[in-house]
C-alpha cells in the first residue's frame, strides 16, 4: 500500500462550543479528547447495553469528533471551535457531567482507533441518529446496535452493516503523547526504556497521588513493586486493575503525568515571575510583545489548568492571535467586553483569578524542587549557577543510569559536562546536541525530580515495600 | 423534549456512585471535601469524605431494572440522585439528576473553583443539571451545516 504523506494524530484536547454554532453568547470549553468521548458516550447511549453496542457506537462517536477536526468543518468558517453540543448538528456533551464506569474503560482502549474508508486515513463522517424516530440513511442505529449486539456481531461487523466497506484505524499516534504505546502491554518480567519510563512517571505522580507506593529503584525493570504501583494508579484512575500496563493505562499515565508536570513547572516558573514587575503598566493588545506579555501569557496558562473555558497558548512572549482568543474567552467568563485587548480593569481581573488559584492550592501540595529554564540555551563555555545545577542534577542522575558519566560540580560548562549532556539526551531519546535548551532543561529537573521522588517520603506514604522484606 | 416525569419507582436493580474531587484535571486531589447524596425527592442518603487520592467510596444505589434500557420506552431506565461537595476555601458544587444504572458505576468528577476575595462557598452555587441522557429522538445530522466529507 503506497505511503500516505499526511499522518492523522489524536488531539491532546478538542474545543466545544456549548450551543449552537451561530450562538455568540456560548461559551467553548477546551476538553481533554479522552474526556469529551466519555461525556460523550455517557450522554448519548445506556450503559447498560451489551458492550458490542456500547463500542460500536464509542467507535462512531470518536470518528464522528475526529472527522470535524480534520476537515476543519468549523474552523473553516471561521468559527474558533471544532465541534458543538447541539444535537442538531452534532453529539451530544453534557459540561460537568458524571461518567460510567464501563464506558470510561472502552473510551480508554478505543479514543485512538477510528472508521476510515478502505485505504484512506481520514476518519469517516461517521453519522448517526437514535433509530426509534429519526432515520439516518447510510448511519448507524442507535437503537439498532442493540440486537445485533445480543446476536453475538462484533463491533466491526454492527459498524459494516451501517456504513457498509470500512476500515479501523488502531492506534493511532496521540498528540502531546510523546512516546507512543509499544503496542504489546508492559507486564512483570518486562524491561527496557519504556518500563522506566513508567516508573519515573508513576514516582512523579505519587507525589500528588501519595497512595501510589513509590518505585524506589526505577531501573527499568518491571518487578512487582511496579506491578503494585500500576495497579494502585489503575485503581484511582478507574482503569481495569491488572497491574498490566496496555494502551488504556499506558496513555492514562501519560495525561495526568503531564497535568503534574505543567503543573509543576508553572509553579517553578513563579519564581522568575514573580522577579518581574506585575503591575499594570500598558495596554497589551495583538502585536504587543515583551515581559509584560510574557507575565500575561504565565497567568493565562496558570489559569487555563484549572479552567477549561481558557485555552492554554504557548508562551512566546507575543501577543498572537492564540493570546488573543484567550484574553477573550477569559472576559467572556467574568463578563467583562470580549475586546481581547488587556487594560487595566482586565489585567486585574486576570491577576485575580491567577492569584486565588495559586493561594488555593492545598498545604501538603509539593510542586517539587523549584527549578526554573533559565531562559536562555545553556552552551559549551557558559558558566554560572544554572550550570552548577545541572552538573548536580545529572550527578545525581547518573547514580541510576551509569551509562551517564559524573563530572566536576565546577558551574563551568566544560566538555566533561558536554559530553554527559550527550549521555543524558541519548538515554532519554532526546535530539543530541550537546547543548542545555528548554526540552533538555525541562527533561533533566523531571528526571531528577522523579528520582527523588523515588526517595522522598510523606506522612501516610505508601513506601513501596512491606516492612518484613528486609530491604 | 421528553417528560420529564417518566421516572420510575419500581427500583429493582442496584447501581453504584463514586465521586472524585480534584483541581486542574486531576493534577491535584483534594482530601477531606465534604460529600452528601441525596436522592430525587431531597432525602439524605449519606454523606461521604474524600480519602487521599480525592474519592469517596463507593455508594450502593437503587435503580430501575436494566431490561427497561434494552428498548425504547417511556419510563427512564434510571434513577437520579444528587451531590453537593464543599471544601474550606473553595465555591460549593452541586450537581442536580445525576444519573444511577442498574449494575453500572457513577463516577463524578468534581473540579473546585477556588473562593475570590471576601466571597462565601455559597455565593455561587454551580448547578449542573444533565439534562441529556440516552438516545435523542431530535437528533438530525443531515440538516447540519455541512456534511464533513474529505477529499482524502
Amino acid at each position: 500500500m503506497p505511503e500516505s504523506p499526511i499522518v492523522f494524530t489524536i488531539p491532546e484536547n478538542i474545543v466545544v462550543h456549548l450551543g449552537a454554532p451561530t450562538d455568540t453568547t456560548a461559551q467553548n470549553v477546551t476538553v481533554p479528547f479522552v474526556q469529551y468521548i466519555k461525556n460523550v458516550a455517557s450522554s448519548e447511549i445506556y450503559p447498560t447495553w451489551p458492550e458490542n453496542a456500547i463500542r460500536a457506537n464509542v467507535y462512531a462517536q470518536v470518528t464522528y469528533a475526529l472527522n470535524r477536526i480534520f476537515t476543519e468543518q468549523y474552523r473553516s468558517k471561521g468559527y474558533n471551535f471544532d465541534i458543538t453540543n447541539d444535537t442538531r448538528f452534532d453529539q451530544a456533551y453534557v459540561q460537568g457531567r458524571d461518567i460510567f464506569e464501563n464506558v470510561s474503560r472502552i473510551v480508554d482502549e478505543l479514543f485512538n482507533d477510528y472508521i476510515t474508508k478502505p485505504d484512506s486515513i481520514a476518519p469517516l463522517f461517521a453519522r448517526y441518529c437514535s433509530g426509534t424516530t429519526s432515520s439516518c440513511p447510510g448511519g448507524l442505529s442507535q437503537w439498532g446496535t442493540v440486537p445485533l449486539a445480543e446476536e453475538g456481531y462484533t463491533p466491526y461487523r454492527i459498524l459494516s452493516s451501517y456504513y457498509g466497506d470500512i476500515s479501523l484505524v488502531e492506534n493511532a499516534p496521540v498528540d502531546d503523547a510523546g512516546e507512543s504505546y509499544p503496542g504489546t502491554p508492559l507486564r512483570i518480567g518486562s524491561t527496557g526504556d519504556d518500563v522506566k519510563r513508567v516508573q519515573l512517571s508513576l514516582n512523579r505522580i505519587s507525589n500528588n497521588y501519595p497512595a501510589i507506593p513509590k518505585i524506589p529503584y526505577p531501573d527499568g525493570i518491571f518487578d512487582v513493586i511496579t506491578e503494585n504501583a500500576v495497579k494502585k494508579f489503575q485503581e484511582i484512575f478507574n482503569l481495569t486493575v491488572d497491574g498490566v500496563v496496555g494502551k488504556a493505562t499506558w496513555y492514562k499515565i501519560i495525561f495526568i503525568f503531564n497535568g503534574v508536570r505543567r503543573l509543576a513547572e508553572l509553579d517553578a516558573e513563579k519564581v522568575s515571575i514573580s522577579a518581574l514587575n506585575q503591575q499594570f503598566k500598558r495596554q497589551l493588545s495583538l502585536g504587543d510583545s515583551g515581559n509584560e506579555v510574557r507575565i500575561l501569557q504565565y497567568y493565562i496558562n496558570f489559569i487555563a489548568e484549572f479552567n477549561d473555558v481558557i485555552p492554554s497558548i504557548t508562551p512566546t512572549a507575543e501577543y498572537d492571535e492564540a493570546t488573543q482568543n484567550a484574553v477573550r474567552a477569559f472576559q467572556q467568563s467574568v463578563g467583562l467586553a470580549q475586546t481581547g485587548v488587556v487594560d487595566e480593569t482586565t489585567w486585574n481581573a486576570i491577576y485575580s483569578s491567577y492569584i486565588t488559584k495559586y493561594n488555593a492550592l492545598p498545604e501538603d501540595y509539593r510542586a517539587g524542587d523549584s527549578a526554573p529554564y533559565p531562559g536562555d540555551i545553556l552552551f559549551l563555555g557558559d558558566s554560572g549557577a544554572d550550570v552548577s545545577l545541572i552538573q548536580e542534577y545529572l550527578n545525581f542522575i547518573a547514580q541510576t543510569y551509569t551509562e551517564i558519566p559524573t563530572v566536576s560540580v565546577t558551574g563551568n560548562f566544560d566538555e566533561a559536562t558536554q559530553q554527559a549532556v550527550l549521555a543524558y539526551e541519548r538515554e532519554f531519546g532526546l535530539p543530541e546536541r550537546g547543548y542545555v535548551n528548554l526540552l533538555v532543561w525541562n527533561s533533566i529537573v523531571s528526571t531528577y525530580q522523579s528520582l527523588r521522588a523515588g526517595e522522598q517520603k510523606s506522612f501516610g506514604q505508601n513506601p513501596g515495600y512491606t516492612l518484613t522484606e528486609g530491604r | 423534549m421528553p417528560d420529564k416525569s417518566n421516572y420510575t419507582d419500581e427500583l429493582s436493580g442496584v447501581g453504584r456512585l463514586i465521586v472524585q474531587v480534584f483541581l486542574a484535571n486531576g493534577a491535584v486531589p483534594i482530601q477531606n471535601a465534604t460529600v452528601s447524596i441525596t436522592d430525587r425527592n431531597k432525602n439524605l442518603i449519606t454523606n461521604l469524605s474524600t480519602d487521599n487520592s480525592g474519592r469517596t467510596p463507593s455508594v450502593d444505589l437503587p435503580a430501575p431494572s436494566a431490561r427497561l434500557s434494552l428498548q425504547p420506552g417511556d419510563v427512564k431506565p434510571y434513577s437520579t440522585y444528587n451531590i453537593k461537595v464543599e471544601y474550606p476555601g473553595y465555591y460549593t458544587e452541586e450537581f442536580l439528576n445525576v444519573p444511577v444504572f442498574d449494575g453500572i458505576e457513577s463516577i463524578q468528577p468534581v473540579s473546585m473553583e477556588a473562593l475570590s476575595e471576601n466571597a462565601l462557598a455559597t455565593d455561587k452555587i454551580i448547578d449542573e443539571r444533565p439534562a441529556v441522557q440516552g438516545p435523542f429522538e431530535d437528533k438530525n445530522q443531515l440538516e447540519n451545516i455541512g456534511e464533513g466529507e474529505q477529499n482524502a
